[in-house]
């Protein structure tokens, strides 16, 4: 085995990755996203290719919805890569939501690698008849 | 060949928007010029694992029965259709970036490539495509005498 503090030391002292392994290179990359209102709710669809369910995290916080995602490595141990065009090792975006928005009833689903993120609106947000007295 | 319809990409990658308050201001967006327009689609990867070749492309939100895969005259063809959303009664659209329409990548195949074991499987927008070398092509280790 290599002396790995004397490694971690060069590496630190190189300003480089203080890593030994060869997969370095994160590239996380904000999805692309389509947002639709209707009238009870925000639709958000991002596209995340390559992430599972379980590596996706969508979280509502002081009126910020957050997506993360991991994507799992495409090349295997062992193979050699010819072309590299899919990069994405991550996904993140961050979403201002103004008032009205029902904290409680937010759903998300992930089909073909889009996630769907729905967002209810709140009852004063509604649109609402009213009826002539 | 590549036919896409595009629907209106944003280049903003600072991850952030405004929706709810601020909806309207961002149509002003909707003006700027196509990013995404001049790449070929969908994106590849392509891997030689030594015995085969790995292909993998990014394809969200394609389903399986509008993707098409075919092998003529040793090239591989993916093509298929990426449906449009549709816009529900009474919706209306904030923020549109996600492309859709049909699509066309063709791909020349190595000659050593098996072109009859081919192997597919599309799976949370990524499709794979398992390229399996003919007996000769693969690596080989030589015993000394």
């Amino acid at each position: 085995m290599t002396d790995k503090s004397e490694l971690a030391a060069k590496a630190t002292g190189n300003g480089l990755p203080l890593t030994e392994s060869t997969e370095v290179d994160t590239y996380v990359v904000a999805p692309l996203a389509d947002v639709i209102e209707t009238p009870e709710a925000f639709l958000v669809a991002l596209d995340m290719p390559g992430a599972t369910k379980e590596n996706i995290s969508v979280t509502l916080e002081k009126g910020t919805l957050r997506v993360k995602g991991y994507v799992e490595p495409l090349q295997k141990e062992g193979a050699t890569a010819i072309i590299r065009e899919i990069r994405a090792t991550g996904y993140s975006r961050a979403f201002t939501i103004g008032e009205g928005i029902d904290r409680n009833r937010v759903e998300a689903t992930l089909a073909d690698g889009v996630l769907s993120v729905k967002l209810f609106k709140a009852e004063e947000l509604k649109p609402r008849q009213i009826t002539i007295q | 060949m590549l036919v896409r319809l595009e629907r209106m990409p944003i280049p903003e990658f600072d991850g952030v928007f405004n929706f709810g308050k601020e909806m309207d201001s961002l149509f002003s967006d909707f003006l700027l010029p196509s990013i995404v327009g001049s790449a070929s689609y969908p994106s590849l990867n392509i891997a030689d694992k030594g015995d085969e070749i790995l292909l993998t492309a990014a394809l969200p939100g394609v389903r399986k029965e509008d993707l098409k895969i075919a092998v003529h005259d040793g090239v591989l063809e993916i093509s298929g259709e990426r449906k449009a959303t549709e816009l529900p009664e009474k919706a209306r659209w904030i923020r549109s970036e996600l492309a859709s329409g049909s699509f066309s990548r063709s791909l020349t195949l190595p000659r050593d490539i098996n072109q009859d074991k081919l192997a597919a499987e599309l799976k949370n927008g990524i499709l794979t495509v398992v390229l399996p070398k003919r007996e000769q092509a693969k690596p080989r280790e030589i015993a000394i005498q």
